[in-house]
């Protein structure tokens, strides 16, 4: 009894108050339905905020300028995430570096001021810088992430248990 | 110096001795996924959550240490933090050699890394991952996103649950900004120039600050606190994007019946197995449901370990 009492507690603490704002985690599908038989009728971008006007079994029940839908639950989240790409545009430590495809986690194009010279100084060999570019630079598009998951049966895909 | 410094030092242990409590306490009271609160430092957890230590006396020792760490890490902006960690990547490959030639491979590791990483506090980091070819298994995060694992590490994980609980590891370690405290740390005792403007600094410092975290971050390793954290918080990551959330469990009792610490991170020290497989459990009891979630063998066979034979 008690431990169902703790449960209920925590499961109130963790509900999002209805009308409260949260922000996709990443690029994500917004359907008409809760459920994958629910046809996508947009797409939210990373960091968008949405306003959660309720929730049906795993999906939240949202609201946006232009429309409105269904995201599953673990596409959103509380916290409003970081301006990294207007940071980096802002700040001379970053110079030359750029935040593109934000919407798969980002991809990041170029080196820092910093970390050129660094590898000027170190006389670090060429392969080297250019395994850094190549690595930060690896695109995963939303599509591609999205079929990964249909593939491995993975959270909206799969069985993930609702919140 | 030393007289500012000892205190500070005591306190920062108190800081990371008591860290783990509160991030349970913590982690209990922000609840589940979609709503996980962001505890992004010990500062953090402390400010939100001051009641999580009784003791009135120990609470403003507490207050004062997790101030006093976010006020360094403050100090380091985001486009600071990702202009460390490319200087520390390009370090790190002078260690380990050119990444793997094998694009496919690279780009599978990369997907289940985005996957976890978007469960994780900061999802807006832009996180890369690159497959270095060692046969030591060995797992890296640095600042600014930047985490490396080798092929000797993936030829022995089993599945794609290991690999997404291994990298949801690393992703912790950047997310919630361990590494970061290590480099502002260094920064507030060296005091060496302000980085944001270091375009044309003392290079030879620079050299000398990259090399010193680069060594504390691959030889001394994190706190074991810091370790157990993201254990933990590895855990839910990889829940929160389907995977079961056991991954680590298997590499930490390998190592257990061998009766040695060992770990995918190639640290000298490292927290007791049993006492990190104790407190994944723990995590995992809170789980509702995660024995059903999916492993994925097949897929790691055929994109992982046929790749590497």
């Amino acid at each position: 009894m008690r431990g169902l009492l703790i449960v209920l507690l925590l499961a109130a603490l963790a509900a999002p108050a209805w009308g409260e704002t949260m922000y996709a985690r990443a690029s994500t599908p917004v359907r008409s339905a809760a459920g994958l038989t629910g046809t996508t009728v947009a797409t939210l971008q990373q960091g968008q905020a949405v306003t959660v006007r309720g929730r049906e079994g795993s999906y939240y029940r949202i609201a946006f300028p232009g429309g409105s839908g269904y995201v599953f639950h673990n596409r959103l989240s509380a916290d409003r995430p970081e301006d990294i790409a207007g940071l980096l545009s802002r700040r001379p430590a970053a110079r030359g570096l750029e935040l593109s495809e934000l919407e798969a986690g980002g991809a990041l194009r170029g080196l820092s001021p910093m970390a050129e010279n660094y590898a000027a100084a170190e006389d670090l060999p060429e392969w080297a810088v250019e395994a850094v570019r190549s690595m930060q630079e690896r695109a995963v598009t939303p599509q591609e992430l999205e079929e990964f998951q249909r593939e491995g049966r993975l959270g909206e895909y799969g069985e993930a248990p609702a919140p | 110096m030393m007289r500012t410094q000892l205190p500070i030092a005591a306190v920062m242990l108190f800081v990371a001795m008591t860290l783990c409590a509160a991030m349970l306490g913590a982690t209990l009271l922000s609840g589940c996924e979609g709503m996980q609160e962001s505890l992004r430092t010990a500062a953090d957890i402390v400010e939100r959550h001051p009641d999580l230590i009784g003791d009135e006396e120990d609470r403003e020792v507490w207050l004062a240490g997790a101030r006093a760490v976010r006020s360094w890490v403050s100090e380091i902006d985001t486009a600071e933090e990702i202009a460390i960690g490319q200087s520390l990547a390009l370090r790190a490959f002078a260690g380990f050699g050119p990444p793997h030639p094998d694009e496919r491979l690279q780009n599978y590791v990369a997907r289940v890394g985005r996957l976890v990483a978007m469960q994780s506090e900061r999802p807006e980091m832009p996180y890369s991952f690159a497959v270095v070819q060692s046969e030591t298994p060995n797992a890296l995060a640095l600042p600014g996103g930047f985490i490396f694992i080798s092929t000797g590490l993936l030829t022995r994980l089993n599945n794609e649950s290991e690999l997404a609980a291994v990298l949801a590891h690393e992703v912790c370690h950047v997310a919630q900004r361990h590494g970061l405290e290590i480099v502002a740390r260094d920064r507030r005792m060296r005091s060496l120039f302000e980085l944001g403007t270091a375009i044309d600094p003392d290079l030879a410092a620079y050299q000398e600050f990259i090399d010193r975290v680069y060594h504390r971050l691959t030889t001394e390793g994190y706190d074991h606190q810091y370790e157990w954290m993201a254990d933990e918080a590895g855990a839910r990551y990889a829940y929160y994007a389907g995977y079961h959330p056991g991954g680590l469990l298997p590499f930490l009792q390998e190592a257990q019946r061998a009766g040695r610490p060992r770990s995918f991170e190639a640290h000298r020290t490292h927290p007791d197995p049993a006492v990190r497989i104790s407190r994944i459990r723990a995590v995992l009891s809170e789980l509702p449901g995660y024995g059903a979630l999916p492993r994925l063998e097949d897929r790691y066979r055929r994109e992982v370990l046929e790749r590497l034979r």
